[in-house]
C-alpha cells in the first residue's frame, strides 16, 4: 500500500516537473524576446528621429550600433524562432545602412518602418493571446 | 552536416520520448496513445529536414506530448470514468453464437471483416463461437464454445511437469556468472557438465542454458568457428 502511494506520488511530480518545466522555459522565451525587442526598438526610434530630421551622421552612428547589437541577439535568437524573420530583418538592416549613407531621406524612413513592424512582431507572435492561439 | 547533426539529435529525443511513454506495441496502443505516435513522428520529421526552423520548436511539442500522455495514461489507471473516456470500452460483438447487429452497426465493422478476423483466428463458423469481443485496442478477443475450444491438460487428466524460467548460462562463449549463480549451480558443476559433452574450455560453447524442465541444454560451437576465435 505504501509502496503505491509512493510511486503514484512520484508519477505526479514527474508530471508536474515536466509541466512546469516546459511552461517555465515558455515564458523565459517570452521575456527574453520581449526585452531584446524592446532594446533593438528603441535604436530604431532614434534613428528614425535622426532621419526625419535628417541627422545623417547620427543616423550612421546609430545604425552601425544597432547592427552590432542585433548580431549579439541573432544568435540566441536563432534558437527561438523561425529563420526567415531573422532573415528578413537582417536584409532590411543592410539596405536601410546603405540609404542613410546615400543620405536617402524617403528610402530611408519606409525601410524602418517595415524593420520596426518585423522586430515588433517577433514578441506579437510568442504573446499569450487567444489571436496567436486560434 | 547540420541536418546530419539535428537528426541525431531528434532521434535521440525521439527514441527516448518514446521509452519514456512505456513499452506497448503499436499495434497494442490506445486511441490516444496512437494519437502521440503519429504526432510525435511528424513533429520530429519538420525540425530535422527544414534548417529554418529552431529545434525548440520540435523540443518543445514532443516534451509537451510526452508529458500529456504520462498524465492522461496516469489519469486512466487511477479513475475508470477517465479510462471509458480515452480508452472507450470492450464491445460484445458475438454473443452465445449470435452476431449482435446493432453492435455492428455502432462500431462500423462490417460483416466481411468480422468473418475474415475468425477465420483468420482459425474459426470458420460463428455458430461455434460463445463471444467474440473487440478490444479497446481493436483487436479481437475469441472466446469460443465450451465444446469447441481446445482441450487442455485438466480435461484429458494429465499432470503437468512445473514450468522453471529458463535461464541462460553461457551464450556465445561468453559465461554469465550472475545467470549462473541464479539456477544455484557452481562453476566445477557447469565444467563437469561440460566435460561430460567433450567440451574443455567455455568459449567452445555456442549455448548452454538451463530449459524449463530443469535440464542443462549444451550446444558447442561450429569447428570452423571456433578456429576463428581461437
Amino acid at each position: 500500500m505504501k509502496k503505491r502511494i509512493k510511486s503514484n506520488i512520484k508519477t505526479s511530480l514527474i508530471i508536474l516537473l515536466l509541466f512546469s518545466s516546459i511552461v517555465s522555459v515558455g515564458l523565459i522565451i517570452n521575456i527574453f524576446l520581449n526585452n531584446t525587442s524592446y532594446s533593438l526598438l528603441n535604436s530604431i526610434y532614434v534613428i528614425q528621429f535622426n532621419i526625419e530630421y535628417e541627422n545623417w551622421d547620427m543616423s550612421y552612428n546609430e545604425i552601425v550600433k544597432l547592427k552590432s547589437e542585433w548580431e549579439k541577439n541573432k544568435r540566441v535568437w536563432s534558437a527561438l524562432i523561425h529563420h526567415d524573420e531573422i532573415d528578413k530583418i537582417s536584409e532590411n538592416l543592410e539596405l536601410l545602412t546603405e540609404y542613410i549613407k546615400a543620405k536617402d531621406k524617403t528610402n530611408s524612413l519606409s525601410h524602418i518602418a517595415v524593420l520596426r513592424k518585423y522586430i515588433e512582431h517577433i514578441p506579437e507572435m510568442d504573446r499569450l493571446s487567444l489571436e496567436n492561439i486560434f | 552536416m547540420i541536418v546530419f547533426i539535428r537528426t541525431i539529435i531528434l532521434y535521440i529525443f525521439v527514441t527516448l520520448a518514446m521509452r519514456l511513454m512505456g513499452k506497448r506495441q503499436i499495434g497494442e496502443l490506445q486511441p490516444f496513445e496512437l494519437v502521440v505516435a503519429l504526432m510525435l513522428s511528424e513533429l520530429a520529421t519538420l525540425p530535422m529536414q527544414d534548417t529554418a526552423i529552431p529545434l525548440i520548436h520540435g523540443i518543445i511539442p514532443i516534451l509537451t506530448l510526452m508529458t500529456l500522455e504520462i498524465l492522461i495514461s496516469f489519469l486512466t489507471l487511477k479513475i475508470e470514468f477517465l479510462r471509458k473516456i480515452f480508452c472507450g470500452t470492450p464491445d460484445i460483438l458475438i454473443k452465445h453464437g449470435k452476431v449482435s447487429e446493432e453492435e455492428l452497426r455502432r462500431q462500423r465493422f462490417n460483416l466481411d471483416d468480422l468473418i475474415e478476423e475468425l477465420r483468420m483466428m482459425g474459426y470458420l463458423d460463428i455458430s461455434d463461437i460463445e463471444y467474440a469481443i473487440l478490444e479497446t485496442s481493436g483487436k479481437l478477443s475469441i472466446i469460443p464454445k465450451a465444446e469447441k475450444s481446445p482441450a487442455t491438460r485438466e480435461d484429458l487428466n494429465l499432470k503437468p511437469q512445473a514450468v522453471k524460467l529458463p535461464v541462460s548460462i553461457i551464450l556465445d562463449g561468453v559465461l554469465n556468472k550472475k545467470n549462473l549463480a541464479i539456477t544455484g549451480h557452481d562453476i566445477n558443476w557447469l565444467m563437469e557438465n561440460l566435460k561430460s559433452k567433450g567440451i574443455d574450455e567455455i568459449k567452445d560453447v555456442f549455448i548452454a542454458m538451463i530449459d524449463s524442465k530443469g535440464n542443462l541444454f549444451i550446444q558447442r560451437r561450429d569447428k570452423d568457428e571456433e578456429k576463428n576465435k581461437k
